[in-house]
């Protein structure tokens, strides 16, 4: 039974690689009406192209 | 968050926007030196700090001078390429706040103190340098420093930064805390300036360090 489902995830971790999909970035924020933006800085980094830059905007709740 | 279309339309195709919470993200506030708010800091990939923008611009301006940056026009370079060119204490106070901003704070009095020097020291400009230098203190929670200065701006300057000066005391003393001296300092504030604009914000302050319910004002 636990060789049935290890090689259940394995298949499906082998399917979700070959799809070809980047998985999403967990940072990035993206709805209608709003600039597209990151809540960590890394990931933002990551994603400019070599020549692109990035606007960091920092901001408390006061 | 940038709800503008020309916003919306520069942050989806021409650079990368990150928001973070500078309480909760201290790490890379701290790395660079973020302790105004809000403040935007245009990177390199790698990074690298290109310049930065210190408090709220209306969206077209925001863009613009981040673009100017990319050109190099409006850098701390560019800035100190033109104060080779002579005199301009204008300038002078634009160059120190640059580096007071990125918490270069020896670099950044040395700007200030040139203001001062190459003209009136108690003139406007003099007074927004003295002011400056203080809230560096302050920034840097070296309240002792600041108080110490706010204090000198007060007995020195009949223009509005001796005003000034009052009230960032009480803003000192509150932060320190020292709460009997701030609603001290406030309430002076209000007596000394009952005409400012800033008297209800003075009064709302006394009232939350007297943990009361703020009075609404009509």
């Amino acid at each position: 039974m636990r060789a049935k489902i290890i090689l259940t995830v394995m298949v499906l971790l082998a399917i979700a690689a070959c799809s070809g999909e980047k998985p999403q970035p967990l940072s990035l924020v993206t709805s209608a009406g709003v600039a597209p933006y990151y809540t960590n800085l890394a990931e933002a980094r990551q994603a400019a192209r070599t020549d692109q830059y990035v606007v960091v905007d920092f901001y408390t709740d006061w | 968050m940038f709800i503008n279309d020309t916003a919306i339309e520069f942050f989806t195709n021409n650079m990368i926007l990150a928001k973070i919470h500078a309480e909760q993200d201290t790490a890379t506030s701290n790395r660079y030196h973020a302790k105004a708010f809000p403040t935007s800091i245009l990177l390199r990939k790698s990074g690298e700090e290109v310049d930065r923008l210190v408090g709220f611009a209306p969206t077209q301006d925001y863009l613009k001078t981040f673009v100017d940056y990319t050109n190099g026009i409006g850098t701390l370079a560019d800035l100190l390429g033109k104060a080779e060119a002579g005199v301009d204490r204008q300038l002078y106070l634009q160059i120190a706040d640059k580096y007071k901003y990125r918490g270069q704070g020896p670099d950044a009095n040395t700007w200030y103190t040139k203001v001062i020097e190459s003209g009136d020291p108690l003139d406007s400009l003099s007074g927004e340098a003295r002011m400056a230098f203080a809230d560096f203190y302050r920034r840097d929670k070296d309240y002792a420093k600041a108080l110490e200065e706010y204090q000198k701006i007060e007995k020195e300057f009949t223009t509005y930064h001796g005003r000034d000066a009052v009230i960032m005391q009480a803003i000192v003393y509150r932060n320190q805390p020292d709460t009997a001296m701030a609603i001290a300092t406030f309430e002076r504030y209000i007596a000394q300036f009952p005409e400012s604009e800033d008297v209800e914000y003075a009064k709302s302050q006394i009232a939350k360090l007297k943990n009361l319910p703020e009075t609404k004002t009509e």
